[in-house]
């Protein structure tokens, strides 16, 4: 489904090869053409020649410590990712190790009409398996689907309230959650497991798309009341903390948030904070949750 | 560059694709160390569009840098797209750089840019094998051929950061007349470069 149609896409075709659209229109172009049938042969003819423009640029040697600069770049994307593994390990200790069983054989019992068959989704009431868990582990999008299965779970364990009711929230959170799996999954889409800075308490999932499309599930927060939110904050490795939107909390602990157009950076910093209101332009410290988005592959 | 010499760098330029992707896969394949020897093959050609584009060295460090780091990030993704690894390398640099200068451009609403490079193009054979020969002299040849005002929405379009809407603004010409420029200046191009016979010498 693409907002343009093909003539308006080769009337683009030169700004859009030299990159001089702007983002909105940029982006309508790429999503055209990634699912365009017809050709777009214009696009090659009229592309072919830029990469040449880069290449007419004057070379000139960079400052001598930027090659350190990038292998210590690298060096600390690399910890960053084992951190996420740490991260990804304790959020399964300590929600796989738990109350993982009970609601599942209700939950069988879903009315017809329910949109989402939420029991054929979750894996068998036996507990997570750490060792496994661990092993698939290698990319961050192989051990999301193991988290996202996790977050489901618990969040029906943890509950002592009516089956309907226990089943729509069940269902939202899965919704919300599969809504963070579909942005994780799409080329250049990033996830990040939200943890506490210490020790137990809430935990969650975000991703972010390439398009800045953003989603969030979180499980086990402490209910709002009054005019309180929590708020999300995404931070770009060198930028300063930008509010994404805010989201009450009832007393099933559970909290979701979509959002369009979030900053896009490799390694962003994805937190909660609780606030008074919503609409806080900066955070209020500490962070309830966060963590950093690493790219899947 | 004289007849032989062209023809020597052309081999070599395809000898140094064939190297730059086992480059590319020793990094995707986990050599994590493998990106320094890109580095020290493209630093120069990076840095130069860097500081083009943002006029800034602080600001060009921190692009070539975000550009390597990604180029090391996405490694195993190149392997399908076409196009030289020195073409893809360049791509992101100019993503990065032109993101940088639209980020810091105060008027400009802050553009949510993609990661990923530009999609890649499906080059006919006849034009990567005469193109993939030129050396920098000829590209500024090539360039030479356009007419002033399209070299100079080329450049403005490439290089500023500037949207074809700005670009008309500031050059206090209609958005069409902008986009024909562009076009024309593109297509004109082309046919200069293909004009070049690769062996070097004079354009037709």
């Amino acid at each position: 489904m693409s907002v343009l149609s093909c003539e308006q896409v080769r009337d683009l075709a030169e700004g859009f090869v030299l990159g001089a659209l702007d983002p909105v229109q940029t982006h309508d172009v790429r999503d055209h053409l990634a699912t365009c049938t017809e050709a777009h042969p214009e696009m090659d003819e009229l592309g072919a020649v830029v990469p040449y423009l880069a290449e007419s640029v004057e070379p000139v040697e960079p400052p001598v410590e930027l090659k350190g600069r990038i292998t210590a770049a690298i060096e600390a994307e690399l910890r960053a990712g084992r951190r996420a593994d740490a991260a990804a390990d304790r959020l399964i200790s300590s929600l796989g190790a738990g109350s993982v069983r009970p609601a599942a054989a209700a939950v069988v019992e879903t009315p017809s009409p329910a949109p989402a068959p939420v029991a054929e989704r979750l894996p068998a009431p036996a507990p997570i398996d750490l060792a496994t868990e661990r092993a698939r582990r290698r990319s961050p999008v192989r051990w999301l689907a193991a988290i996202a299965a996790v977050l489901v779970i618990a969040a029906l364990g943890a509950w002592n309230i009516g089956l309907s009711s226990q089943l729509s929230t069940a269902q939202q959170q899965q919704a919300a959650v599969d809504r963070v799996l579909a942005i994780a999954q799409q080329p250049g889409g990033q996830a990040a497991i939200l943890v506490p800075g210490a020790g137990g308490g809430p935990a969650g999932l975000a991703a972010v798309a390439s398009d800045g499309s953003f989603a969030l599930a979180m499980h086990g927060l402490a209910a709002t009341s009054g005019s309180q939110v929590y708020e999300a904050w995404v931070i770009a490795p060198s930028g300063s903390p930008v509010p994404i939107g805010s989201f009450a909390v009832g007393s099933d602990g559970n909290g979701a948030l979509s959002a369009a157009r979030v900053p896009v950076a490799s390694g962003l910093t994805v937190g909660l904070t609780r606030e008074p209101n919503a609409g806080a332009t900066t955070p209020t410290l500490p962070m309830v949750v966060s963590g950093v988005t690493a790219q899947g592959s | 560059m004289s007849d032989a010499s062209a023809r020597v760098a052309g081999r070599l330029n395809s000898a140094a694709d064939d190297a730059d992707r086992a480059v590319l896969e020793a990094i995707a394949g986990g050599d994590h160390g493998a990106i320094e020897v890109l580095y020290e093959r493209y630093k120069t050609m990076a840095y130069g569009l860097a500081l083009r584009i943002t006029g800034d060295a602080s600001l060009a460090d921190d692009v070539v840098q975000e550009a390597f780091v990604g180029a090391w990030r996405n490694a195993g993704r190149y392997a399908t797209e076409r196009g030289s690894v020195k073409t893809w390398l360049l791509a992101i640099v100019h993503h990065r750089a032109i993101d940088a200068i639209r980020r810091r451009r105060p008027t400009t609403e802050l553009p949510e840019h993609e990661e990923a490079p530009p999609p890649s193009l499906t080059l006919p054979d006849v034009w990567s094998e005469v193109a993939g020969r030129l050396d920098r002299e000829e590209i500024l040849g090539a360039l030479a051929t356009l007419s002033p005002v399209q070299r100079e929405a080329l450049e403005l379009g490439y290089f500023s950061g500037l949207t074809q809407q700005e670009i008309a603004v500031r050059t206090n010409a209609p958005l069409g007349t902008v986009k024909s420029r562009m076009r024309l200046g593109l297509l004109q191009m082309r046919r200069a470069m293909l004009g070049a016979p690769p062996d070097g010498g004079e354009p037709a």
